[in-house]
């Protein structure tokens, strides 16, 4: 188990390397310059000139490179080029605005797409099933600037549940961010919610056909011992992946959630960073949301094979 | 397994808990002085970011934005497009015979925020950065005409210009002109200013907060201190609805340039107040006039005929605007604006002008514009009018880094519509893009009558005589210039009801003087 937990970190390490050396190889190709968008369109090709020297841009591409990812490896993340201010502490400012929002959505969709999936299950191919399928499926094709600003309108402006915005304090904590992660959070979960039903329904079914369920039942067990000891942990299997690979998105993917309602999380940060083309942030929170991605799959990995001991790998 | 879900989803709770629990708390403390009842409150106010926060490189609504509420002008321009001197650092001006040497008289006991005292040597600091062209800030060539500045003494301050110039009190009040520390090393992190507020925290793509300036040198009518609110809290959204929704749902109270479209909606809520005055923003429809076709006087003359202006301005925006008359000068310039009627579509003259100037089968042409409204509902309408006239329009959108990008595409194409935004007055609109081998004649036009007229009403001290120079500079826009102007479009600005002492008028600099504004 530690040699295959080693392993994976050796290729996470690569997987993060590779995509920083890609991502500040894209970065290149974007349109326009940054001196020129820090100083605007009318600024004089002298001033654009000495940023670009300040900024060390004249320097050779792979210099730029080594020199980034060296500080980066240190800890020193580099100051922001268009506001000068150091990366870091704007970058994890923005990390745990995103872990509150992903904290908030996961604790809604999860359980209630795992208990939709087991009904829809359990009522397979009956009305039930029918229901949740279709109506979390029209969910999920829902794209989020409609739904959000849907759920503004009825849940905002017209009975005043929650605010309309959730353009949160930065040094607000869990609790006083609650009422405005409320919304975003829905928002969110229309979409994730439809995954999750779905997968544990075909989770559960597909488990529910098995002999020892039957065995279970008809030793004369109460229909929920049956559930919960005996079906869902085996059936809840695939749901575990699902979770995790949300985990990322929820992170870095929430662009037009985060946008709808001015929420400050980590993916509205790289579109500004990616707009402004300003590198080191780019760089920074790139690499987060890769980080992001990596672990919560080898956890995905490790829960799963200590979910079942049948797919433990190593020895 | 469950409770291995409960598990994952507690630890992330808890990571993120303990992410944002450490923060500075406030200390309040209370000003002595007597304040008015209008005192108190932050007000809300939701914009895109920032790009620069050094105002000697703002390039955009927001840096301006952020940058007249900390600092001030030593000339600041009214809602009549006046200078107004109870508003201003200097509270005296005069000038020579000629208008070459303008003195100005600093008001005494002006602070920075940091304690120390704003003396003539600060603002010679400002308008010499400002001219430097190693700094290399867009206004060198606004301020070109300035010779020397010299400081006679801590409270005088003098200006002389190599030609006279009737708008320099309006130059110096130029976005760019805030008032900054010569001692400041680094004016995109510093941010200490003179103005009504002070920068709190600015955290960026995010938000920047201010507190009120308790030691600010303007007062109101009764002699009370201002500014009139506590604070204010400027909230970074990138997009339009999220910020209409933020006014509506109370969480700001006062947005700038509301998009035409959130108008309707917006009137019909009780607790949201629109504020509306005419501005000089257009989209241009701009001829590229030293090739062909445009080239040729009756092929733009053509078009402009095909054009119905009222139609595009209902179509594109709801009306919510002024038909132009194809000149750069709209009607917010006063009588400076050639008051004639708008001029009639004529679908026939068009045909014949098009014949005459050798296409009696029509014309091909095509339009570059960017992807952002109203521009494709303008290109839209537009096309469907000229295809009347047997000429064929294919539109071409392209993003704005496009359009204005490197290769400079708005100064290159053969048709094109650009935005031009508001201006104090009209002379730069002439300089900058219609005089011969100006630095964004994007129309490439060349006309030596205009040139002799636009020269002249540049320098000419006498009003009346300014006013008929730009009255001939309109006629011949009209009779033979390179643009189409479907609408000057009105300023929108949307506040909640209760938020009083807004006075917005075309300029962003009154729409964004949050001196005298308080809560009811």
């Amino acid at each position: 188990m530690a040699g295959y937990i080693l392993k994976r970190l050796v290729f996470i390490f690569i997987t993060l390397l590779l995509a920083s050396i890609i991502i500040f190889s894209i970065t290149q190709f974007l349109p326009g310059d940054v001196a020129r968008i820090i100083l605007g369109q009318f600024a004089t090709d002298t001033a654009i000139e000495n940023l670009r020297e300040e900024l060390g841009l004249n320097r050779a591409l792979h210099i730029q490179y080594i020199d980034w990812a060296g500080n980066f490896v240190r800890g020193d993340w580099g100051n922001s080029l268009t506001s000068k201010l150091p990366v870091r502490p704007m970058v994890m400012a923005r990390l745990s605005n995103s872990a509150m929002l992903a904290g908030m959505a996961l604790l809604i969709y999860v359980p209630l797409g795992i208990i939709l999936g087991v009904i829809a299950a359990l009522k397979r191919d009956k009305w039930p099933d029918h229901l949740i399928s279709g109506i979390s499926m029209a969910f999920v094709g829902l794209p989020e600037f409609v739904s959000g600003l849907l759920l503004i309108a009825f849940l905002a402006i017209g009975l005043q549940w929650f605010p309309a915005n959730s353009s949160i304090n930065p040094d607000s904590t869990f609790l006083e961010a609650l009422p405005f992660l409320i919304l975003p959070a829905i928002t969110v979960s229309l979409t994730g919610l439809g995954y999750i039903a779905r997968m544990t329904r075909s989770g559960t079914i597909d488990v529910l056909r098995n002999d020892y369920v039957r065995a279970a039942d008809l030793k004369g067990l109460p229909a929920w011992q049956v559930l919960i000891r005996h079906t869902l942990r085996n059936s809840l299997l695939p749901t575990v992946t699902v979770v995790a690979m949300g985990i990322g998105w929820l992170m870095g993917g929430l662009i037009v959630t985060e946008t709808v309602y001015g929420y400050p999380g980590l993916g509205r940060l790289l579109v500004y960073a990616i707009q402004r083309q300003d590198l080191p942030l780019i760089q920074a929170g790139s690499m987060i949301i890769v980080a992001i991605y990596s672990f919560s799959n080898l956890a995905a990995d490790i829960l799963y094979g200590m979910l079942n001991p049948r797919i433990r790998v190593g020895k | 397994m469950l409770k291995k879900f409960v598990v994952l989803l507690v630890v992330l709770l808890i990571a993120s808990l303990v992410l944002v629990s450490c923060g500075p708390t406030a200390t309040e403390e209370e000003p002595e002085e007597a304040l008015s009842e209008k005192h108190g409150g932050v007000l809300g106010f939701a914009y895109y970011a920032p790009t620069n926060m050094d105002p000697a490189f703002a390039s955009t609504v927001a840096d301006e934005h952020v940058a007249r509420q900390y600092s001030d002008h030593l000339v600041f321009i009214d809602e009549e497009n006046e200078p107004d001197v109870n508003r201003s650092v200097a509270e005296d001006w005069e000038s020579n015979e000629d208008g070459t040497v303008w003195s100005f008289a600093l008001r005494q006991g002006i602070m920075f925020h940091d304690g120390k005292e704003m003396t003539s040597r600060d603002v010679k600091f400002t308008y010499d950065r400002l001219r430097d062209p190693d700094v290399g800030t867009a206004t060198v060539g606004l301020y070109s005409n300035i010779v020397d500045i010299t400081t006679p003494d801590d409270y005088s301050i003098v200006f002389e210009l190599a030609d006279p110039n009737p708008d320099f009190l309006k130059d110096l009040a130029d976005y760019h002109a805030l008032i900054m520390d010569a001692d400041n090393t680094d004016f995109a992190t510093n941010f200490n200013g003179t103005g009504p507020f002070i920068v709190e925290q600015y955290i960026p793509e995010d938000r920047i907060t201010f507190t009120r300036n308790p030691n600010y040198w303007m007062t109101d009518d009764d002699g009370y201190a201002l500014p009139y609110l506590d604070g204010m809290e400027f909230i970074f959204l990138s997009d339009s609805s999220a910020q209409v929704e933020a006014l509506r749902g109370g969480q700001v109270h006062y947005l700038i340039y509301l998009s035409a479209e959130f108008v309707p909606m917006l009137e019909e809520d009780p607790n949201i107040e629109i504020y509306q005055k005419p501005s000089n923003t257009a989209w241009v429809i701009r001829m590229r006039s030293d090739r062909e076709p445009a080239s040729d006087v009756r092929v733009r003359q053509a078009i402009k005929a095909a054009t119905d202006r009222s139609a595009i301005l209902e179509g594109a925006i709801g009306g919510l605007g002024i038909a132009g008359r194809d000149t750069p000068f709209g009607p917010s310039y006063g009588d400076i604006y050639l008051d004639v009627p708008e001029p009639v579509r004529d679908v026939d003259e068009a045909k014949r002008l098009l014949e005459e100037a050798g296409y009696p089968d029509g014309l091909d042409i095509i339009i570059h514009t960017q992807e952002q409204s109203p521009l494709p509902a303008i290109a839209t309408i537009w096309k469907e009018q000229l295809a009347e006239a047997g000429i064929n329009v294919e539109i071409q959108l392209v993003p704005s880094e496009v359009y204005y990008g490197a290769e400079n595409m708005w100064l290159e194409v053969d048709f094109g519509i650009t935005d031009w935004g508001s201006r104090p007055y009209p002379q730069p609109y002439l300089d900058l893009a219609y005089v011969t081998g100006a630095q964004w004649n994007e129309t490439h036009w060349s006309d030596p009558e205009l040139d002799t007229l636009a020269a002249a009403a540049a320098m000419e001290l006498d009003r009346d005589e300014r006013i008929k120079l730009y009255h001939e500079i309109q006629e011949i826009f009209i009779e033979r210039g390179p643009i189409i102007v479907p609408f000057f479009i009105n300023n929108l600005w949307g506040a909640s009801a209760d938020l009083k002492g807004l006075n917005p008028t075309s300029g962003l600099g009154t729409a964004l003087d949050l001196r005298t504004v308080y809560f009811e």
